[in-house]
């Protein structure tokens, strides 16, 4: 399977006067991994179905390794599609579902087969051939659509919420399943997605998107660690925001330091609430050196909670290391 | 060469364009069989007898003359009885069939779609067997002056009731569970769940119900035909002016009036059934029916009560054709049914006609009304032609088939046109299918083609718009993904559209008496004739074989059909 560059410059949608897409400038290298990251209606899925030639862009262009693609329609484009509803065939079986892109395309009955074979055994579900979708389980039904997807060898592959309609586990297990099988195809990758944790652990790189506009884009880390807008670090993890020295500041919960004796750069701080989140725990505290109107959250392992004896009520001291610390210019900003 | 040839085919022929020439052929029939003579019937009304224009000099004499405007009154007087006794008929047998429980649903059901059965001479001669001069109630006292007001009522009563009946059970079953639940936790009273979650759910529904009713009493032909009288209605009134004083323009005139509350009708429709279906989400739960004794007790009965009358009735004329003559001498005999006796324009030949003339109509106006479905629901460009389309697709709804008759005798009977003002004529090239079995076929397409297309439609639209997006990416052109992905999953629909032609094909008398001639005579207008005759009995049998025949079909489609639904239903649940 052969890798892609895939670009877009200035791309712009409007339906009746609304921009649902506004000047996006992308670029995405051969075999990465990429997810599109926002909220609902911020026009990630409409961005998938221009790339995908689904939808023509009011404005801007799309290229393939170079190649102006635009104008090109969806069945020209060499590209798998995974949608959220599956969108597998009820009337065919597992089987029929992953060959029907293959069956006018100049093959012999063997070679689609082996094809056929080779997807399914990829996907897990070399058992289930026969098998109806009404007949699968959601996971495997998801499978068959990637099998399906992948059997007419694309160029680049788009998945628009592969995972949203599937249970916790089931979706945690296929997170790493289509990792492993995007890594061994190489093949350059396009997710939507309106959940964080599978953005930050799948993705080799990130795109965040926000009210038609894109954010911020970069690896995982990046965008975690560097946040450049309020917006993109409120959205992705957990954070405290506080206004400090007439300056919007912000910190990740778990960036905190505490301790339930006072140390250097330390300031006085009240525990009003600790939530057992398990393995950690999130405390709630309020120091008036550090914001009068707000509470912030700290994380902390459940280990170090009881080694520090903290409780509600009890004093604890808290640290702000500068270097953790995200700055968002004027307070009056945001 | 070959990669030459490739990237020309890639350049010139893309899928999208096949789908353009679709569509503009389905724009090209529709023009021919639908738009074209309507036109024509708009711009006989504005002409007098020699073809010269005459402004509105014929609706002023129509509105001057008292015959005519007495029988807009009397159209409009039956028809609001009729809605009222039909819907309200419908509303307690719907409530019954689906709120209460009641045994044997189906069997009740099925009893009562008889009427749609058959023609509605039918039913007017049933009420002749009974209430007539010679009827037996009359010959047991019950005497009621039924030729007139009172038989048309009683008739299209009856021919209305089952399709309010199947309007209804729509709105009835879309009920969410839920909200009974909620209202119970909260004590509500039965009459206050009537008043604010009932009543809500189905009201689209049944404003529905009412202009539907309504319009198919206000334009039909068949039961004023026989019980009618001297008790003069639009539909018949046509007939009188085109076929009695061969009165072109005038009837030109009354059917452009007869359209005003079939078009106000229409729009209802529209208007409603988008209200309907945005009334019940995906989390709704059904209804679960909670026993209530009396209640359901009550309901059984109204039911039975419902299902003896339609047999009786039906019985009937069947009793009427198979005796020798009625009601002088009972004795059983199926020479009734020797059609060959009827006239040399009768006998058998007109119901093997009828059923050529229905199963054409079936299966092609099944093609045409799945294909325009399809280019509606299943094509993302040319939206502008798509919404014409659609439009004209669903406009025969608006239009009675007395209308469509006539202007079809305007649009094919005529050898040439006159282009207006300038004295050229211009031939007619579609004259010859006038006279022929053919343009009954299309008349029948036409007159039936809205609630097809919108069956068709719907059946579309429940199927993922996704299947289009996946089969454009794996690059399987759209016709392989149509023959084996939406046709397959379209089948229960698709049997549905020929059963719904072939029924009213055969049963349809409106807009085929226009156009029936002694070599295109059809089983349902030899009833009219042989009734209007004299020749009960014969008129009784034809209708009884009519009948039948539906019958046959419809049990036909219930046996294909079981599989089918299991099949589908197999894959729907999840």
């Amino acid at each position: 399977m052969s890798s892609v560059s895939i670009k877009t410059e200035g791309l712009t949608k409007a339906y009746d006067g609304h921009t649902v897409l506004d000047n996006i400038n992308l670029q995405i290298n051969p075999g990465e991994f990429v997810c599109l990251l926002g909220p609902s209606g911020c026009g990630k899925s409409t961005l998938l179905r221009l790339i995908a030639g689904l939808d023509k862009p009011t404005k801007g262009k799309v290229f393939l390794d170079d190649r102006d693609i635009t104008n090109l329609p969806c069945s020209k484009r060499n590209f798998g599609i995974v949608f959220q509803s599956y969108a597998l065939f009820p009337n065919l079986s597992a089987y029929d579902n992953v060959t029907y892109g293959l069956k006018n395309r100049r093959m012999t009955k063997r070679q689609i087969e082996e094809t056929a074979n080779k997807y399914l055994e990829m996907v897990g579900l070399s058992g289930a051939k026969k098998r109806f979708p009404s007949q699968l389980s959601g996971g495997e039904q998801q499978r068959v659509a990637l099998a399906r997807a992948l059997t007419i060898e694309p160029d680049f592959l788009l998945l628009d919420e592969p995972l949203s309609a599937l249970d916790a586990k089931v979706r945690v297990k296929l997170r790493h399943e289509i990792c492993s099988i995007q890594r061994e195809l190489g093949i350059t990758t396009i997710m939507v997605t309106h959940d964080q944790e599978e953005a930050l652990t799948m993705a080799d790189k990130i795109v965040v998107m926000d009210k038609a506009k894109l954010m911020q884009s970069g690896t995982p880390e990046e965008i975690y660690d560097h946040p450049q807008s309020r917006f993109v670090a409120d959205f992705i993890g957990a954070i405290n925001f506080y206004e400090n020295e007439g300056e919007t500041k912000a910190i990740r919960p778990e960036k905190i330091v505490i301790n339930s004796l006072p140390g250097a750069d330390s300031s006085e701080a009240v525990l009003t609430d600790i939530e057992f989140r398990g393995n950690f725990c999130r405390l709630s505290a309020r120091s008036d050196a550090i914001s009068k109107e707000h509470e912030f959250y700290i994380d902390l392992p459940t280990q170090r909670v009881r080694e520090l004896k903290l409780c509600v009520g009890a004093p604890a001291f808290v640290n702000m290391p500068e270097a953790e610390v995200l700055h968002f210019g004027g307070a009056s900003r945001s | 060469m070959r990669k030459a040839l490739e990237k020309l085919r890639n350049r010139v022929i893309t899928w999208d364009t096949v789908k353009l020439i679709g569509i503009v052929c389905l724009l090209a029939i529709f023009c021919i069989f639908l738009v074209g003579p309507l036109i024509l019937l708009f711009v006989k009304a504005f002409q007098d007898g020699s073809g010269a224009f005459c402004g509105l000099a014929q609706f002023r004499k129509y509105l001057s003359s008292a015959n005519m405007l007495s029988s807009l009154g009397h159209t409009i007087y039956i028809s609001l009885t009729a809605t009222l006794i039909s819907v309200s008929a419908a509303f307690a047998m719907a409530y019954s069939l689906s709120r209460r429980s009641v045994p044997c649903k189906k069997f009740f059901q099925f009893i009562s779609r008889l009427p749609m059965y058959a023609p509605t001479m039918l039913l007017g001669m049933s009420l002749i067997y009974l209430f007539g001069n010679k009827g037996i109630l009359t010959g047991l006292g019950l005497k009621i002056p039924l030729y007139g007001k009172v038989g048309i009522i009683i008739a299209e009563s009856i021919f209305c009731f089952p399709v309010a009946l199947m309007i209804l059970m729509v709105a009835f079953s879309s009920a969410d569970n839920r909200l009974y639940e909620a209202a119970d936790v909260l004590h509500a009273t039965p009459f206050r769940k009537l008043i604010t979650i009932t009543l809500p759910s189905i009201k689209y529904g049944l404003i529905n119900a009412v202009f539907v009713c309504f319009t198919y009493s206000f334009t039909d032909f068949g039961a004023p035909s026989v019980v009618g009288g001297n008790y003069n209605v639009l539909a018949t009134d046509i007939y009188k002016q085109v076929i009695g004083q061969q009165n072109f323009n005038m009837g030109a005139v009354v059917g452009i009036i007869m359209m005003l509350p079939t078009v106000l009708s229409f729009f209802v429709d529209r208007f409603t059934s988008k209200r309907q279906t945005g009334a019940i989400s995906s989390r709704s739960i059904p209804y679960r029916i909670v026993p209530n004794k009396r209640a359901d007790i009550i309901a059984t009965c109204f039911c039975v009560l419902v299902t003896l009358f339609m047999i009786g009735f039906f019985g009937v004329s069947l009793f009427g054709s198979l005796v020798t003559f009625w009601p002088y001498n009972l004795k059983l005999t199926l020479s009734h049914y020797d059609f060959s006796l009827i006239s040399a324009s009768g006998g058998v030949e007109t119901i093997f006609r009828s059923i050529k003339v229905s199963a054409l109509a079936a299966i092609i106006g099944t093609i045409i009304a799945f294909m325009a479905a399809y280019f509606v629901e299943k094509t993302q460009k040319f939206k502008l032609l798509r919404r014409i389309i659609y439009a004209l697709a669903i406009s025969p709804n608006a239009i009675p088939g007395t209308v469509i008759g006539l202007a079809y005798i305007f649009f094919f009977n005529p050898k040439t046109f006159p282009l207006f003002g300038t004295g050229y004529q211009i031939n007619n090239s579609f004259y010859f299918l006038y006279n022929t079995v053919a343009l009954l076929v299309c008349v029948n397409i036409t007159h039936y083609f809205s609630v097809p297309f919108i069956t068709a439609s719907t059946a579309l639209k429940r199927l993922d718009n996704e299947f289009e997006s996946v089969s454009d990416s794996l690059k399987v052109p759209f016709y392989r993904t149509l023959a084996r992905i939406t046709l397959p999953l379209s089948m229960q629909a698709i049997l549905e559209i020929a059963v719904y032609f072939f029924m009213n094909s055969m049963v349809t008398v409106s807009a085929v008496i226009f156009l029936c001639t002694s070599i295109t005579q059809l089983a349902s207008v030899v009833v009219v004739n042989v009734q209007g005759a004299g020749n009960d009995a014969a008129a009784a049998a034809i209708c009884m074989v009519i009948l039948a025949i539906n019958l046959i079909v419809r049990i036909l489609y219930e046996i294909i059909n079981k599989p089918i639904s299991r099949k589908t239903d197999a894959w729907m649940k999840r």
